[in-house]
């Protein structure tokens, strides 16, 4: 990769519209190979919730050529690391093994692309099912502040928005998930039309081509999936909301609906949240954290998605604080964010963060964020790749008054979710 | 271009391609006039520059009492220095981008910085400053006590984390300074005061006690001098040494269960003492623990997983540290299965110090190994770390060369002959997070060992 450059890549689609992205790089002889198929759970309809991510179990469970238990087993015998994930939008596959094991992660990619069913049985979907089910617990149910997103979610939509509830779905939904919902789902959106294969690493460019063209050439298309549109609510009055849980210290959780991910002022709410809370001189943290010392921590995330982004405050509290009093500190740090705008200082601080992270992105080929996935991520929400070496101008040629006017548009008191959680029995330490 | 391929066959991988885990012509060796050990390598892919200050010692010279000292001591490096406050030194790394943390461990402490490679030299400067005078301002060590106090008051909310504190401390005793947390407890934490940051600072933040790790896109040389300019003013001096301390001998099967009413999950740890890092049979012991329980497919996640379903997880691990270790299964698992997961995973433990592993898993648990290695020198974080690794272990400059080597050595005999030495099933204390209502009658009916309950924070 030229140093200050483009990362360099080709990109071409098969006949049955399987698109394939291939990006060189030698640094060490290995070679990542990340598959992502465009659905996740904003495909579930309600009481199917968190089916997306038990597929994305069964994805490993064996396939017709592939027994189950293979797919682990030979990846790890070649030295190998691999995993998946779920989100609303995606589901993604990544490995990264030596560079001459390549053909061996292409066979198991696309024996599971083409040939899963067959190899399906009420007993591996029972054991999944186990499986996921204690996923669930171990981090949602049995984690400290763990239900909260799932509570949030549940307010920030209406029932019938798929994004009101969570990738990990209900007990129930997941108990009931069946061999014919595991087909259905396969037959709707797991054809290689809905999905993007990025190749990565120390490769030789026409013998790829060929082996990708042997692997994947004959399998035949699915039907063809509809992008989904946006779909923003927009909260009138703020809902205040208590839960109360097997916690030590209360929180205190803020959600706001934003925009849509790479849409109008999705970087600039980036930089919104890099200001308030990323660092010892950001506003929030320097005032709960540093100065008043009232909270724990604090973090603000801007969560892009494909039919609506959210932005997100959380802190919590010091002990004997009352969420009460972090909520007045983040309402007047907000108030005075979105009236004068930023610093020059706090300008330069945020773009310069962003120039080095883009930097550091690139070190990885392989796994979560490493380049593959991220070409595969531009590629399957803009359908360009290429935009990896335009997304920082993004940041860089903004301006403070779109950064200023975008955190005054969606950050408004009366269009937010608050969450207060509190240790059982101490609702009084909770806002409203 | 549409060749038939059969696929019931497995893909035949071709030639392993050559791979020198770290390049001698990139990797170069200096000792600096102040006596720092420094290491680079070079990294050419992008404009970046990866430093590691690691301190040969850690949180094990901290006295029982005083526990959690080498965690204050670090965290409280960047909290000023006798030129930058607190917020500057932040505000100075962030604007310029540049990621800089700090890190305590039992055998060691430091910082590490990613830069990139335009502003080395400005990165540098502030990095020299905080290693070289921090001044542990009163008002700010208040409110980083306050913050590590709370830290551990937030633990207990972890049952993962309670059940790992439990155990070691079962493990290693009331005496041994492993027994303890790196953030030491409300006790400990409490008790320490500025003047003892700033002895132990002057006692083991000098540059005779030092390793500097530097991968990026700058030269040996050129690295070199910045660092012999800009740690001009670091001065040698007599490094604290800390003494031996014995780890009690445990014996029996011992059950404890830390109470958490209601709780859906159970946290379970099964070990005991283990090995120290430079032990004669580190590789036979890395080499049955990948058949046991070092990664997805080893015996333990796939009989308790895989086959049971009754975990999202399970694992097992060697710690081996500088002065001992300790070996450990781990996971969170169903309640109702809280009994069964602890027979499982001691079966696992008879099956293989009994009866041994096979050919072919010997083989798959090497293959493994080795070609595992040239992904984990991918990126300058990873190459730094495994430098590291080496210097903080005083492990040999070739030990990188030799590691294909000592792995593929490894026999049959070895493996069998090391689980059936260093795996004790008969002596194994147990530490279970959960509710003790429903699980209590069931770990006794194994009748395993003597079951004690204590409440949540052991």
């Amino acid at each position: 990769m030229p140093l200050n450059g483009a990362v360099t890549f080709e990109k071409y689609t098969l006949d049955n519209g399987l698109d394939v992205i291939l990006h060189i790089d030698r640094t060490v002889p290995v070679v990542s190979v990340n598959l992502w198929y465009h659905v996740g759970s904003a495909r579930e309809i309600r009481g199917k919730s968190g089916f997306a991510h038990l597929f994305e179990h069964m994805m490993f469970q064996g396939s017709q050529n592939a027994a189950g238990g293979l797919h682990f087993k030979l990846i790890e015998d070649a030295g190998g690391t691999l995993n998946g994930s779920t989100t609303t939008d995606r589901t993604n596959y990544w490995a990264t093994v030596p560079k001459n094991y390549l053909e061996l992660l292409l066979w198991l990619e696309s024996d599971r692309m083409g040939w899963l069913i067959p190899a399906m049985t009420e007993k591996k979907l029972r054991t999944q099912i186990d499986v996921v089910k204690n996923e669930r617990r171990q981090n949602y149910d049995n984690r400290p502040y763990g239900l909260a997103f799932e509570i949030l979610s549940e307010h920030l939509y209406p029932e019938d928005h798929p994004y009101s509830w969570t990738t990990i779905g209900s007990m129930e939904d997941i108990g009931n998930a069946s061999l014919g919902d595991v087909t259905a789902f396969f037959k709707q959106y797991y054809g290689p039309n809905n999905a993007s294969l990025c190749i990565g690493g120390d490769i030789d460019i026409e013998k790829t081509k060929s082996l990708v063209a042997q692997y994947f050439g004959s399998i035949p298309s699915g039907p063809p999936v509809s992008r989904m549109k946006p779909r923003i609510p927009d909260i009138r009055d703020a809902i205040y909301l208590t839960h109360e849980d097997n916690v030590q210290l209360p929180r205190l959780y803020m959600a706001w609906h934003t925009t849509h991910v790479y849409g109008h002022d999705d970087a600039e709410m980036d930089l919104v949240v890099d200001a308030l809370s990323h660092g010892k001189n950001s506003r929030l943290y320097r005032s709960l954290v540093y100065e008043k010392q009232i909270a724990q921590d604090v973090s603000c995330m801007h969560i892009s998605r494909e039919i609506g982004s959210i932005a997100i405050v959380v802190a919590t509290a010091r002990p004997d604080i009352s969420l009460r009093q972090i909520k007045q500190t983040i309402d007047e740090d907000i108030d005075t964010f979105v009236g004068d705008g930023l610093t020059d200082r706090e300008f330069d601080r945020v773009r310069n963060a962003q120039k080095s992270s883009f930097t550091y992105s690139l070190q990885r080929v392989g796994g979560f964020f490493g380049v593959t996935d991220r070409l595969n991520e531009y590629n399957i929400f803009l359908e360009d790749p290429g935009f990896i070496n335009n997304d920082l101008t993004r940041y860089l040629d903004t301006t403070k008054e779109n950064i200023r006017s975008a955190g005054e548009a969606y950050l408004q008191p009366d269009k937010r979710v608050v969450l207060n959680i509190v240790p059982k029995g101490k609702t009084e330490l909770a806002f409203k | 271009m549409h060749t038939n391929i059969d696929r019931t066959k497995i893909p035949v991988a071709g030639t392993i391609p050559g791979f020198s885990l770290l390049d001698e012509t990139k990797l170069s060796r200096i000792k600096l006039s102040n006596g720092i050990d420094l290491r680079t390598y070079r990294y050419k892919k992008l404009p970046v520059v990866q430093l590691y200050i690691v301190i040969h010692t850690g949180a094990y010279s901290d006295p029982v009492q005083k526990a959690g000292m080498t965690n204050l001591l670090s965290e409280m490096l960047d909290e000023g220095t006798q030129n930058r406050s607190t917020l500057k030194i932040a505000d100075d790394f962030d604007f310029l981008g540049t990621h800089f943390n700090t890190w305590a461990w039992m055998d060691g402490c430091g910082v590490s910085m990613l830069s990139l490679r335009e502003h080395l030299d400005a990165s540098l400067e502030v990095v020299s400053d905080v290693i070289q005078n921090p001044d542990f301002p009163e008002t700010e060590l208040t409110r980083i006590r306050q913050n590590v106090l709370t830290k551990i008051l937030q633990e207990a909310d972890q049952p993962n984390v309670l059940a790992t504190k439990a155990f070691v401390k079962k493990i290693y005793g009331d005496d041994h300074p492993y027994g303890y947390p790196i953030l030491g407890t409300t006790d400990t934490v409490t008790s320490i005061e500025r003047g003892e940051l700033s002895d132990k600072y002057s006692r083991i933040f000098l540059p005779n006690n030092a390793s500097i790790l530097i991968v990026g896109d700058i030269d040996a040389e050129e690295i070199a001098n910045k660092l012999e300019s800009a740690l001009s003013g670091w001065e040698k001096g007599n490094a604290l040494s800390a003494g031996v301390q014995v780890i009690p001998d445990r014996g029996g099967n011992e059950i404890f269960i830390l109470h958490r009413p209601g709780a859906v999950q159970s946290q379970i740890r099964i070990g005991h003492r283990g090995l120290e890092r430079k032990h004669k049979d580190y590789f036979p012991v890395r080499v049955m623990n990948q058949v046991l329980g070092g990664q997805f497919t080893s015996r333990i996640n796939l009989n308790l997983r895989e086959d049971k379903g009754y975990t999202y997880g399970a694992s097992s691990l060697w710690d081996m540290r500088k002065f001992g270790g300790h070996f450990l299964a781990a996971g969170g698992f169903q309640g109702e299965y809280t009994d069964k997961s602890v027979f499982e995973i001691i079966k696992e433990f008879r099956e293989i110090r009994d009866k041994g592993i096979m050919v072919a898993e010997l083989e798959s648990a090497k293959d493994g190994l080795i070609r595992s290695l040239p992904r984990q020198f991918e990126t300058p974080s990873q190459i730094a770390t495994q430098l590291a690794n080496v210097a903080l272990y005083d492990l040999p400059d070739n030990y990188y060369d030799t590691y294909v080597e000592n792995v593929q050595r490894v026999s049959l005999e070895d493996v069998n002959r090391v689980a059936g030495m260093y795996i004790q099933p008969e002596n194994l204390t147990v530490v279970v997070v959960g509710d003790a209502d429903s699980i209590k009658t069931p770990l006794e009916n194994l009748g395993i060992g003597k079951v004690i309950v204590m409440d949540a924070k052991g």
